[in-house]
């Protein structure tokens, strides 16, 4: 089972969840007559991933993640323009007779490649990021980091979620990138729930909008909400929600707490077990969501 | 016209910037978080009609063509397309646009679309006009629309003789905070003092680094003795990098006329 945490307008809020979901799942009794599910958090905020620093994994180890660019036998190429003609991206370019391939706009398509009619051009690794591995007591801890200077996420989130070990039965709680756009809609698609994080207020709201229906109509997603703060828009959020059919899974008006623990970096629960509770019992109602 | 870029995860530091700057210069506002916007609730921006931007054209096969030979699945990198009962259909939000499926569908079947990428509006506010979009949900945020709306706000502030254009740039280090921070004269980057910020900060600034943009530091929520905030304050010491507090941030702005 995939969770998949993700906020439109949120940077702190998916990550604090989800490192506190995990806690509460280690630590809930074991279902009689199951093995234990093998857990999973899975960080795809690439740009700057944070549960790392709240949970502090023991022993990583560390993957790269490549994409294949262009590369020129400048001896066969004829400089017929083909490939240029070819590329969507202007990544590819023939002028003053050499062929210049431009690495921070190449997608790694192939099309080039395959469209050569010299078969001038072989695809080679670009390093584009890596997927740090480590545990958090019987948790596996996965974080995707981005190469600076890479400007395109979806490669590393694609490898930070296929690096999670999915056999029936195991969990994996994902942490999209914030946003509305491709970088969250990639780490949404395959999810069997998507839990997404909300402020009360007109910006959240609208946030909630987009993504809810990103989330549930264009990728056809389970979606439940948490709400995190408390605001003058708690009606209008607890309103929409009810209209819309969207399950609010967590009510968490302490956004101070909230702040604190992740300047601190800090797991939340520690010295307040009401939180450990409404963890636990999110994680029962997500389990309970996900299974029909 | 100097383009000043904010890199901040909080708008509230932002819009007290537009107000820091409103009050010794003119100035016009670019909201570049276009999954998010803010600054338009924030600074209380009036209405305005909205323009189109359009994306990348994506693929979409043609229902009566396809004979679901597979080949198109085969050849995409993206997971893009998938069989849908008698044919393959294309996943919007992950289709990159390449045209790969194209070349090798042997039956014409898939043809490339134009979609629309989001929406840039001009709004006034008691600040300066604020230029800012709406990115259509699942669209992919390669800079084509904050690139639009930069561009509006430029011609603007030029026809208007505008001293600052205030960039508030998309948190990441991905397109949408390359394309926001494109003309940088200064790229301030607001620093929460979490454990482990100057690993953030470092990555960020090796992203301003490889675009030419100068940058600059803002401490900002927290104790300037706390020992995370010593830290940064040796990071950016050892990187040459000017580190001040939001209240202090003109004088850093000021500075880019010299």
């Amino acid at each position: 089972m995939m969770i998949c945490i993700a906020s439109a307008t949120e940077h702190i809020a998916p990550t604090v969840i989800a490192a506190n979901l995990a806690l509460a799942w280690m630590s809930a009794p074991p279902q009689p007559g199951a093995p234990r599910p093998r857990l999973t958090l899975a960080d795809a905020a690439v740009a700057f991933p944070q549960a790392a620093r709240l949970l502090k994994p023991l022993a990583s180890s560390s993957q790269e993640v490549h994409i294949v660019i262009p590369e020129i036998d400048a001896e066969r190429c004829t400089r017929c323009g083909r490939c240029a003609e070819l590329c969507v991206y202007g990544a590819i370019a023939v002028a003053d007779g050499r062929v210049a391939v431009f690495a921070e706009l190449c997608v790694g398509c192939g099309r080039c490649a395959r469209g050569c009619p010299e078969r001038a051009i072989r695809e080679v690794p670009r390093l584009v990021g890596r997927v740090e591995r480590g545990r958090v007591g019987s948790m596996t801890l996965l974080q995707g980091l981005s190469e600076p200077g890479v400007f395109d996420a979806a490669p590393v989130q694609r490898a930070v979620a296929r690096a999670a070990s999915q056999r029936p039965g195991d969990i994996t709680i994902l942490i999209a990138p914030t946003g509305v756009g491709r970088c969250a809609a990639e780490a949404l698609r395959r999810a069997d729930y998507a839990l997404l994080a909300v402020e009360p207020s007109a910006r959240g709201l609208r946030g909630l909008r987009a993504l809810a229906g990103l989330a549930r109509d264009t990728l056809s997603r389970r979606v439940g909400v948490a709400m995190v703060g408390a605001g003058a828009h708690n009606a209008d959020m607890e309103t929409f929600c009810r209209e819309h059919n969207l399950p609010i899974l967590l009510r968490f008006d302490d956004a101070e707490t909230l702040h604190a623990a992740w300047t601190q970096g800090a797991p939340l629960a520690a010295d307040r077990p009401e939180l450990g509770a409404a963890f636990a019992a999110l994680a029962e109602r997500l389990a309970e969501e996900a299974a029909r | 016209m100097k383009q000043i870029i904010v890199l901040a995860h909080d708008d509230q530091v932002v819009a007290a910037l537009a107000r820091s700057i409103a009050a010794e210069a003119t100035l016009a506002l670019a909201d570049a978080n276009v999954e998010a916007p803010a600054l338009a609730d924030l600074l209380q921006a009036g209405g305005s009609e909205p323009r189109d931007v359009p994306g990348l054209p994506l693929a979409v096969v043609l229902v009566g063509r396809c004979t679901a030979c597979g080949r198109c699945a085969e050849v995409c990198r993206y997971g893009a397309i998938a069989r849908e009962d008698a044919r393959y259909d294309v996943l919007p939000t992950a289709c990159v646009g390449c045209a790969a499926c194209i070349d090798v569908c042997p039956e014409g079947a898939i043809a490339l679309q134009p979609l629309r990428s989001g929406r840039w509006f001009h709004s006034s506010t008691p600040y300066g006009p604020l230029f800012w979009g709406a990115l259509d949900a699942g669209r992919e945020n390669s800079g084509r629309l904050i690139t639009a709306l930069k561009e509006a706000a430029c011609r603007w502030a030029a026809e208007h003789d505008t001293a600052y254009l205030l960039v508030s740039a998309p948190p990441g280090l991905g397109w949408p905070t390359a394309a926001a921070c494109a003309g940088a004269d200064l790229a301030l980057i607001a620093v929460e003092p979490t454990t482990n910020a100057s690993r953030d900060l470092e990555r960020l600034l090796a992203l301003l680094e490889r675009l030419d943009a100068p940058a600059a530091a803002l401490l900002v929520g927290a104790d300037l003795n706390s020992p995370q905030a010593e830290a940064i304050a040796a990071r950016c010491a050892a990187r040459s990098v000017a580190l001040t507090d939001p209240a202090h941030a003109w004088e850093l702005i000021a500075a880019t006329d010299r």
